[in-house]
Order: structure tokens, then C-alpha cells, then sequence
């Protein structure tokens, strides 16, 4: 957010709409209404006077009405911009009388009243479409009370009273009395995957389940009083990369209950504010009453309002359930029907944070196609760097993030105790050093107080220090000056109960900070060439995606294929989900386009080795050797192969999911067995996934997978069961699907991994499946022609483990590759330069893996359409007048980075490769003459902040 | 205050001495998993302090023995799992650094428990905690270092 | 198809909040001019609002 507020080339319009847009995609025309603020952009330095000085109080928008604010305010703490805005339909200047307490108080005359706003034109090649979601408003259920009985919220409401910034400072309460509730209900599905005649959505909202999971584990660590958690739902949606093992950790807290139940009622106990809900436990069929002392209703997405007009604005359609419509055609979620126009997050209907994420660069790496870049950026303005010469000045600042480091630890104390620091200048603390105020503060102070060195005591560097390197940077302080001390991650929130140990330990981390900062020396970055070209390496969908989206911005592709021919797992499918696309269609569409492209497109081929970093990989392959900027890995996943789950491999009408998609795939007209339709088919869930001895999550596609071949075998007259443990129909359209499947009659029974279903039969033929029915009390014995096995993905050990090696991207627990991010970065991997697309990752369907294909090749847009790249200055140099060239840095290097060289006639000493260098400094370690520094972490640094810390 | 913390504290309290404990983390494992540790709340001892490096492989022998000199009652190298290295090897150099410098601590006739190499890895939060508990608790038992001759303002 | 001479300079993204940024930062980093178009007053969207996200727990902001 605050890199979108800082970007050059991007121009952030606030408080603004499409009014009008006319062109094509290319050379649109858009006219943008600014409207006002009454607040100058420019002027106003967000000092908060006006706020102090406004009279009227109003509800707050941001914490759901249950915070206040005034008529001129600021939205939240870290809003980018920052500058005020007053509300004009509650200030009092537009009633009859006028108070002008703001425009008084403003030294800056930033106020004005007679603001008109703007109208702006733009000509734009692309347009992108990322307007999100409305909440569903939970009171059009009137019998579940929300807006009538105290004590019932909803989940963005709890957010904000988790939240240390929110309305409560982090406490949760009862709206009624304010008391900490012992009995906190969860209600899913709130307005989402409505049934009959109740009100609501009838899809999935995607994020509810994760999202109560998240509240339950949160609630319970800011209030350890509470005593029961319950959680009213249909099925959990753990669906994601990590999700199901988020569940299963939720499985194991005592307080924590899962009862399977839609409620019917909620009513409140006028005496006591209690909530009394009424249920039919899905399992047991036992209908109870449940009183609680708070609900939570977990409200879905629905389409925004503002949907209707900006669709009618922009020229295309919305579905059903008033959501941006994609065009099915391409099989990807990002296109719409208007050529240039994307769309990508929960406009197109409810995502969760990664692949809104993965949508967003996706739609990024389209609209670049039909744009022009700006001119190569000229060498940056040499900015006069500040005097940095005499001893030390150190600014030590110090940040509450809110209540999460001021609530533990004594500031004012942390606050002396640094002043009293040799070469300290000066000291400061501010609310949230993040937020562009606090950065700013920052700045002024470097200047105003001439500081050479500065230390920000507050979170942890490996998120926050790039932001406040670039602070130093932007006012010619050199950024490698800056120093950061974990006092939030590493001190308050793990010593939350000893707040005077805590502060006794941040005042030693604050001194050792100081002492390193004093001997920190200004770096400079120094910038390679980057190579123009790039390797995917994967046929499949993801891989061929990115593999187009790359040549059509003018990239030079090469993309390889172990296989015979591209496709990948397309090559195995019918019909790709939601939109009924023929597998065979998409890819040779994807195929042609490919061959018709100036990809360089290898198939039987392999990668032999990667050497070189990022911008300069040499690759080695089986079919000939060339040097690309960037990697793309999209070498997918295996699909499970049971090991004689089921009788799997000893009955032979025991098959895969997969199997089944092959018979599928060469009968025309539907199933076949010995040339007669089967009576019975019956699906097993899970199979291979949310195991937790094997460390596997959930695989997410294949429920929408047995849907979608249950419908098309009782539409050809066969009797479906599916035998689930939740069906996790998360996705677009794919709720539709399952209800579509329960009309057609297709019978969905659960079981629990604790009573298994059973098989048998004789004869290599599988006759019955017996199944304990939960609702019923009673074991049901089925009579099975065909028993098929929702096999789940697992990672290609073998290709990972050999890219792993290669690439040294590391793999995570469930042996898939490791993201940057699990949220913010799921396309990049950690070595740069190397992406993640499909999955590589972990199980993704057809249209995440294209979206990811797309994203991966937006992000490789982003470093190569720059000539150069900046190499970090932090790695390890020689003095080469203490090199005795002893050799032992350039044996130990497993990047190659130092060599012997001869400095002079007969005298040779080491040199480190500063493009190789990752900067580990273990070189510097064992040099024996003390001859290589690594920069940054030098010995003297070190030493400094042992020496700080033990004999201070 | 203090007794409410893990039981490593509750004998420290009794004693009255509270470590200095100095931990080397690398950045991209075990720093994280601190970090790590912080995001999940796990709650354990705070009496360490933390030296950040790139790479567990950068600590020296040298490092460690003047943590040593200065006062130090423990040392704790923390750096990625085998074949998680963020260098690839960095962690097997460490794994020789080490042993040069467990030697050199045996040398000065410190007890070798007092140095400690451990691979913590990003996800392992809850391990972090538990470690630190166990080596707060390790050094508590085994007293203030002989080296350690200056008297203790600390608490 | 679009002539591939036709080639206005710069994207409209329409939304501020967590796709909208992504959108908007990786065709920025691209060299490519890109106006953000927010309906409210400050970015940030739904993503501002929540307090920690699953599975990491990672603050929001």
C-alpha cells in the first residue's frame, strides 16, 4: 500500500470514478471524476489540528460504525494519502451554521470549502477492473437479529475489535456490557450458498471458513478467558495452500468446537443479553438450543453496488449474481468480453487473498500487451548525499505499532535509556513509524538534526527495513546508514507477560542496534546487464500461459517440455470446469498459438543445469545450451496414485478420478462397461489429501472434479454417490455445480477419516461399499459397478527435487516449492530471478494455474523491461594488501565468487565476484588473514554489538 | 513477573541468575523463525539476545570466544536445516566452524554445553521458543560462566 | 486483434485495494504509466480492515 502511494509511475486518484470510457483496447479514452476532498492533496500534511478542533462526531465507516470519528478525518492510521477529507454530509458548515473550526485552525489554508473537484482524461492501452466486494448485509436475515440484538455481529466487525488500532484497542467485548464473553458462536454462511427461500447468495464466499478459523485462534489469544468457541457450519472450506493444515491445528484447542448445523433461529434473552441459537446438528440430527454469549455471523461477498454502473461505464455484462462476467472462452478468470478490459480479485466474484494476488499481476502481465512503456528510465538524479563526515549522529526512533510493542513495553523509559546512548542525537517515538506520517517524521529529522546514522527500534526488518532504507534514501542519506532493532516480533509479542523483562531486553537490543549503527558505512549499489530473454520450464497450461504473455510483450521465450508434446495435464482431461471447455479445444488452442508465436518451444527436453544469478542464467538443457534473465518453473504436480486405498489395484473397477476422465475421454456418450451404462457409480473424496501423518492439505480440485463427472453420469441416467469428508466446492461457479449435481439426484453422504468407508467384493470386482451414515445411526451397504478415487495432487518428487538442487528454491513441508509470500508473493520464489507458476506451487485447477501462468509473466515483465538490475551491495570484499592467496575463500564458495588474480608480476590475491557474491560471508569467515570483510556484517559490527551488549 | 514465565525461570529466580546468553541467527531460517515465533505469540524466555547474520556459516570461532571474554554465559549458532541453506552449503561451514570453536571453548575449560548449534528453520516459531527455553535453562543450571568475573548489575 | 501499432501509454486500474495494487505496482515496475482510480478516500480496500490473515497470520497492513 505504501509502495503504491510512492511508485513514480504510478498516479494514485482517491475519492475518484470511471465516469466515461470510449476507444479500444490499445487507444481507450477514459474520463476520471475526481471528486472533492475539501482538503488540498498538497497542502495538507495530515497533522490531525482540524481533527482535534471538529465538533461533530460521527460514525466510523472504517471500524463498521463502531468507532467514531469527525466530519474532517483521516480513514485510518496508515491511509495512503494521508491528507484529511471532510465528510459534507455531516459537517457543519452545510447546515446553518457555520463553524470553520478547521479552516481556523489550518496554518497550511489547506481547507477549502468551494473545492469543485476534477474531471481528468486518460488515454490508457488496458483498463483493470479490481473494485472487490460489498459485505453482505447480514440484516436481510431477519431471525438471525443482527442490527436488533446487541451481541450480534458480524466477522468485519470482530476484525475490527481484534484489531489494536480498532475501536476497543484489541479487546473483544460485548457491545451490551461491555464484558468479555465466555461463549463466542460462529455462524457460517451468511448469506452465502443460500438455500430455498431464505435470503442470500447462492455461492460459496470462499474466505468465511479460513477467515472464523483465523478469528477463533486470534479471539482466544487476546481474551485467554474464554471458555467456548463453537462453529456453526455446513462444510469446512480449507481449501489453499496451507489451509487445511491451519484447520487441523484448530482442531487441537480445547475450547474450540465444530458443530455441523445450519442455524434456524436466533433469538435474544431480554434479561441478560444472551443469545439463545436454535440448531439441527447435521451429524446426530439432535435439534438444540445453544445459548451463547456473542455471535458471530461469518457475512459473505456479494457483488458491489457500484457494479451496475461502472459494467454500463465500461461496456460489458455482469453474471447472475451481479459480478464482472469473464469470457469462458480463454479459460482463464481474467478476461472479459471487451477486448482490453480485465478483471481480476473479487470483482469477478469472492477470492481469497493469494489469488486475488496471482490475479492481480496476471491482469497486469495482459493490459501490458496493449501498452506502451515509458522510455527507459535515465540514470537516477545523482541526489546530493548528505555530509555524512564526523563522528556519529545517531536518531534512534522509536514505534508503538499501535498497542503491539507500546502495550508491552515502557516507551518512555526504552526512550531515556536511548538518549543516554553515546553519539545519540536524538530520540523520538511515534505511533506507526510505517505510516507515511512516521516517515516522514523520519526524514525531517535527519535533516533538521544533521543524523548520519539512524536506528528504528519497532518490527522486524525482513518486512519494514526497505521501507525506511528508502525514507533515509530519498533525503540523501545513505540507506545502508540505517539500522532496525526487533523490539515488536522478537520481544513484545513473544514476552507479552513479562513487560519489565521485555523492556529490560529491548534496552539491550536498542543499545546493540546503536553500537552496530555507529560503525555502519555507506554502500553503494552497482547494476548488471540484463539478459532479454527467458525460460519456462513446463508445457502445461501454466507454463504455456506465461510462455504467450511473455512473447506477446516482445520477450524471447524459450519453453521446455519433458513430454513428447505440450498440454500437460490438459492432454488428459474432457471438460475443464466451470464453463464446460473442452480440454482437447483449450489446449490446441493454447498449442497453435504457441507454434504460430515466436516461442522457442522444446519438447522431450530437459534442464542438465542453471548457473549465473539473476538478469544472466546460463542453462544447459538436453537439446542444446543459451542464456536467459529469468526462470519460469511450472512443472506441475503428479496426481496421487493410490496405494491399494480401497481396494484399489485388487478390484479393477476401482479407478481414479482420473481413470475415470479416460473412459470419459473415449466414449462419446457417456460410461461404458462392456457396452452397458453401470447402475451405480460411487465416489470417494480425499483420497491421497488432508492426510496429517503425510503432511498433505487439501487439493482443492478434485470436489469440483467429481461434480462435475457425477452430473455428466446422471445425466446419463446412472446413480451417483459421493462418499465426502466436506464438499469444498470453492471457486467459480462451482457451489452452482454442486446444487445442479443434489437436483439431478446425485446422493452426497460424509464419513470420517476415524470410520473409513468400506469395499468388497470377489473376483477383482468391487460389489459393495458399506458406509456408517452419520444422520441416520445406521451402516447403509451400497451396491457399487464403479467405485472412483478422488485422487488428490501431490509434487513431482522427482523433477522438484532435481529443480530444488538446481535452482535452490527451498521446498516446504508438503514438498511442493516454497513462495516468497504464501499471500503477497505467489508467483516468486525466494531466489531471485526464479518464478513459480500453477502447481508447482501446490494443487491449483485450470483456471488458478492460467492465472499464475499470467502472473509469473508479469513479474518477469517487471525485471526485464529494464536493461539493468541492481545488485545488492552486501557481500564480501578483499583487501587484497592482507591476502596471502591462500585459496581457502575459493574453495569454499559454492557460487564461484572469489578467484586468485594477479595483482602484480608473481603476486597473486583474491578477487570476489560481486555479481556471484550472495553475501553469506562465510568466506569472511574462515579467512584466515582477516582479508575479506563481509560488507554490512563485518567483524567490527559484530564485535560492536557484543560489546554493547555484555560489557555496557 | 518473572515467575510466571517457562519453569527455566523459576530455578534462575531462586538462584538469582539470570544468563547472558548471546544468539547468532541467520537471516533467512532461524531470524525468520524468530519472527515466526513472534506472529504465532509463542510466549517463551527472553533471556537472549539476538546477533543477526546472513549466514550461519559467517560466525567465527573468533565470535563466539570473545562473547565469551566479554561475559557471556552461552552461545547459541542457529542457521537453516541441511539442504534449506539459502548458500546451499553455508550450514555445513558452520557445522566446521563449530567444531573449531567447541574445541577452543573446551581449550579456555568452559563445559562444551555452553556453545550450542542448532538448525531452526523459517516455519519453526514454536521450536524457536522451545530451544530458547531449553538453552535459558541449560546455562541457569550450569551457573554464571567462570569466565564471567565481573559482578552482575544486571537483573 | 488490435494493431500492434495502437499503443496508448499507461493502464487504468480501477480500485485500490490488494489486487488493485498488485495490478498496479507490477505494471508500474514494468515501466509502464499507471492511474489508480480509488472510489474511496485512501487505498487499502477490505485488506486495510482485517487484522491478522490465515494461514501465516500476518498483519494485514
Amino acid at each position: 500500500m505504501m509502495d503504491a502511494g510512492r511508485h513514480p509511475n504510478i498516479e494514485v486518484l482517491t475519492n475518484s470514478e470511471l465516469t466515461h470510457l470510449d476507444g479500444r483496447a490499445g487507444s481507450f479514452r477514459a474520463t476520471v471524476r475526481k471528486n472533492p476532498r475539501y482538503v488540498s492533496e498538497e497542502l495538507c500534511t495530515g497533522c490531525g489540528l482540524c481533527i482535534d478542533d471538529c465538533p461533530v462526531i460521527v460514525p466510523n465507516e472504517f471500524e463498521v460504525g463502531m468507532g467514531a470519528r469527525k466530519a474532517i478525518y483521516s480513514p485510518f492510521p496508515q491511509a495512503v494519502p494521508n491528507t484529511h477529507i471532510i465528510d459534507r454530509e455531516h459537517c457543519l458548515n452545510d447546515d446553518f451554521l457555520v463553524c470553520n473550526n478547521c479552516l481556523n485552525v489550518c496554518d497550511r489554508n489547506a481547507i477549502n470549502f468551494d473545492d469543485p473537484g476534477e474531471e481528468i482524461r486518460l488515454d490508457v492501452g488496458a483498463v483493470i477492473v479490481a473494485t472487490g466486494f460489498d459485505v453482505y448485509n447480514a440484516s436481510a436475515i431477519p431471525s438471525y437479529g443482527y442490527g436488533l440484538y446487541h451481541n450480534v455481529l458480524t466477522n468485519m466487525e470482530l476484525e475490527r475489535l481484534l484489531n489494536a488500532t480498532g475501536p476497543t484497542r484489541g479487546h473483544i467485548v460485548r457491545p451490551s456490557d461491555h464484558k468479555v464473553p465466555r461463549k463466542i458462536a460462529f455462524v457460517q454462511c451468511v448469506g452465502s450458498r443460500g438455500e430455498g427461500r431464505e435470503a442470500g447468495c447462492q455461492y460459496c464466499s470462499r474466505f468465511c471458513c479460513m477467515n472464523a478459523i483465523k478469528d477463533c485462534l486470534l479471539v482466544k489469544q487476546h481474551e485467554s478467558d474464554i471458555e467456548e468457541l463453537m462453529v456453526f457450519y455446513i462444510d469446512v472450506r480449507a481449501a489453499g495452500k496451507g489451509f487445511e493444515e491451519f484447520y487441523q491445528r484448530s482442531l487441537g484447542m480445547p475450547e474450540l468446537k465444530y458443530v455441523r448445523g445450519r442455524p434456524s433461529k436466533i433469538i435474544e434473552d431480554p434479561q441478560t443479553r444472551d443469545l439463545i441459537i436454535s440448531v439441527e446438528n447435521g451429524e446426530t440430527g439432535e435439534v438444540s438450543k445453544v445459548r451463547a454469549d456473542l455471535v458471530v455471523l461469518s457475512t459473505g461477498a456479494v457483488a458491489a453496488a457500484s457494479n451496475r454502473d461502472l459494467a454500463e461505464v465500461l461496456g460489458i455484462n455482469l453474471d447472475e449474481n451481479s459480478f464482472f462476467e469473464v469470457e469462458p472462452r480463454y479459460g482463464s478468470p481474467l478476461h472479459t468480453a471487451r477486448e482490453g478490459i480485465y478483471v481480476c480479485g473479487c470483482a469477478a466474484g469472492p477470492n481469497d487473498i493469494s489469488d486475488s494476488v496471482a490475479q492481480g499481476s496476471g491482469a497486469a502481465a495482459e493490459a501490458e500487451v496493449f501498452t506502451a512503456k515509458l522510455p527507459a528510465e535515465e540514470e537516477p538524479l545523482v541526489k546530493e548525499e548528505l555530509d555524512i563526515s564526523g563522528p556519529p549522529r545517531v536518531g534512534v526512533f522509536l514505534c508503538h505499532c499501535g498497542i503491539n510493542i507500546a502495550g508491552v513495553l515502557d516507551i518512555e523509559e526504552l526512550k531515556e535509556v536511548a538518549k543516554n546512548i553515546p553519539d545519540v542525537v536524538y530520540v523520538e517515538d511515534n505511533l506507526f513509524l510505517c505510516s507515511d506520517e512516521g516517515q516522514r517524521l523520519v526524514q525531517e529529522k535527519i535533516v533538521e538534526h544533521r543524523l548520519n546514522r539512524v536506528v528504528a527500534a519497532a518490527c522486524t526488518p525482513r518486512t519494514h527495513e526497505p521501507i525506511f532504507r528508502e525514507s533515509c534514501d530519498q533525503v540523501g542519506l545513505n540507506p545502508y546508514l540505517f539500522e532496525m532493532v526487533n523490539i515488536r516480533d522478537q520481544c513484545s509479542w513473544v514476552h507479552t507477560k513479562v513487560p519489565k523483562i521485555a523492556t529490560k531486553k529491548a534496552r539491550d537490543l536498542i543499545g546493540m542496534g546503536v553500537a552496530r549503527a555507529r560503525h555502519l558505512q555507506p554502500l553503494y549499489r552497482k547494476t548488471i546487464p540484463v539478459n532479454q530473454s527467458v525460460l519456462v520450464i513446463g508445457g502445461g497450461v501454466a507454463g504455456m500461459c506465461a510462455a504467450l504473455e511473455l512473447e506477446a510483450q516482445g520477450m524471447k521465450v524459450y519453453l521446455l517440455e519433458k513430454e513428447g508434446r505440450l498440454g500437460g495435464i490438459l492432454n488428459n482431461l474432457t471438460r475443464v470446469y466451470p464453463a464446460n471447455l473442452s480440454a482437447f479445444e483449450l489446449a490446441r488452442t493454447m498449442v497453435e498459438k504457441i507454434k504460430a508465436s515466436r516461442v522457442e518451444a522444446m519438447a522431450s527436453t530437459e534442464v542438465n543445469s542453471i548457473t549465473g544469478f539473476v538478469g544472466n542464467f546460463d542453462v544447459s538443457t538436453t537439446n542444446g545450451n543459451f542464456r536467459v534473465g529469468a526462470v519460469v518453473v511450472a512443472t506441475g504436480a503428479h496426481i496421487y496414485k493410490p496405494q491399494g486405498e480401497f481396494g484399489y489395484g485388487r478390484f479393477e473397477n476401482v479407478i481414479t478420478n482420473q481413470e475415470l476422465e479416460n473412459i470419459l475421454h473415449e466414449s462419446k456418450d457417456g460410461i461404458h462397461v462392456n457396452g452397458k451404462t453401470p447402475g451405480t457409480v460411487l465416489f470417494i473424496q480425499c483420497v491421497g489429501s488432508r492426510d496429517t501423518e503425510k503432511d498433505t492439505g487439501c487439493s482443492r480440485f478434485c470436489c469440483p472434479t467429481t461434480i462435475k463427472q457425477a452430473i455428466r453420469l446422471r445425466e446419463n441416467g446412472v446413480n451417483v454417490v459421493v462418499l465426502h469428508r466436506d464438499v469444498r466446492t470453492v471457486g467459480a461457479k462451482a457451489e452452482e455445480h454442486y446444487r445442479h449435481a443434489r437436483e439431478l439426484g446425485v446422493k452426497f453422504i460424509r464419513y470420517t477419516p476415524e470410520r473409513l468407508p468400506h469395499v468388497s467384493g470377489r473376483d477383482q470386482r468391487a460389489e459393495q461399499v458399506e458406509i456408517r451414515e452419520l444422520a441416520l445411526h445406521q451402516t447403509l451397504e451400497i451396491d457399487v459397478d464403479y467405485v472412483v478415487l478422488a485422487a488428490g495432487m501431490v509434487p513431482n518428487e522427482q523433477s522438484t527435487a532435481k529443480l530444488h538442487d538446481i535452482l535452490k528454491v527451498p521446498l516446504g513441508a508438503d514438498g511442493f516449492f516454497m513462495e516468497r509470500h504464501a499471500k503477497l508473493g505467489p508467483v516468486e520464489s525466494t531466489t531471485e530471478g526464479v518464478f513459480l507458476a500453477g502447481c508447482v506451487s501446490g494443487p491449483k485447477d485450470i483456471a488458478d494455474s492460467i492465472a499464475q501462468g499470467a502472473a509469473a509473466a508479469a513479474k518477469v515483465a517487471s525485471l526485464i523491461s529494464h536493461d539493468t538490475v541492481a545488485l545488492e551491495p552486501t557481500t564480501c570484499v578483499v583487501d587484497q594488501t592482507l591476502c596471502r592467496a591462500c585459496g581457502r575463500c575459493v574453495e569454499i564458495c559454492d557460487y564461484h565468487a572469489p578467484s586468485l588474480v594477479e595483482v602484480a608480476p608473481g603476486l597473486k590475491a583474491a578477487q570476489i565476484n560481486q555479481a556471484l557474491c550472495k553475501g553469506c560471508g562465510t568466506c569472511a569467515s574462515w579467512c584466515p588473514t582477516g582479508a575479506i570483510a563481509a560488507m554490512h556484517f563485518t567483524d567490527e559490527q559484530i564485535d560492536s554489538m557484543m560489546e554493547a551488549l555484555l560489557a555496557g | 513477573m518473572a515467575r510466571k514465565n517457562p519453569s527455566s525461570k523459576k530455578k534462575a529466580a531462586k538462584e538469582g541468575f539470570v544468563p547472558n546468553i548471546v544468539a547468532f541467527a541467520c537471516n533467512w531460517c532461524s531470524y525468520a523463525g524468530a519472527d515466526t515465533a513472534g506472529t504465532n505469540r509463542v510466549q517463551y524466555s527472553p533471556n537472549f539476545r539476538i546477533i543477526r547474520t546472513m549466514c550461519s556459516g559467517r560466525v567465527t570461532p573468533g565470535f563466539v570466544l570473545k562473547a565469551f571474554k566479554l561475559g557471556a554465559d552461552g552461545v547459541l549458532v542457529s542457521g537453516c536445516h541441511f539442504g534449506d541453506c539459502h548458500y546451499i552449503f553455508g550450514n555445513y561451514r558452520a557445522v566446521e566452524q563449530f567444531d573449531k570453536t567447541k574445541a577452543l571453548v573446551k581449550t579456555l575449560g568452559l563445559d562444551e554445553r555452553r556453545v550450542r548449534l542448532e538448525w531452526i528453520s523459517a516455519a519453526e516459531g514454536t521450536r524457536w521458543g522451545e530451544i530458547i527455553d531449553e538453552f535459558v535453562a541449560e546455562i541457569t543450571s550450569l551457573g554464571p560462566s567462570p569466565l564471567n568475573h565481573k559482578p552482575k548489575s544486571k537483573k | 486483434m488490435v494493431p500492434k501499432g495502437i499503443k496508448a501509454n499507461g493502464v487504468l486500474v480501477l480500485g485500490g485495494g490488494i489486487t488493485g495494487i498488485q495490478a498496479a505496482l507490477d505494471l508500474a515496475s514494468s515501466r509502464i504509466k499507471v492511474y489508480l482510480v480509488e472510489k474511496s478516500p485512501s487505498l487499502g480496500g477490505r485488506m486495510a480492515q482485517l487484522d491478522k490473515t490465515f494461514p501465516t497470520m500476518d498483519c494485514a497492513i
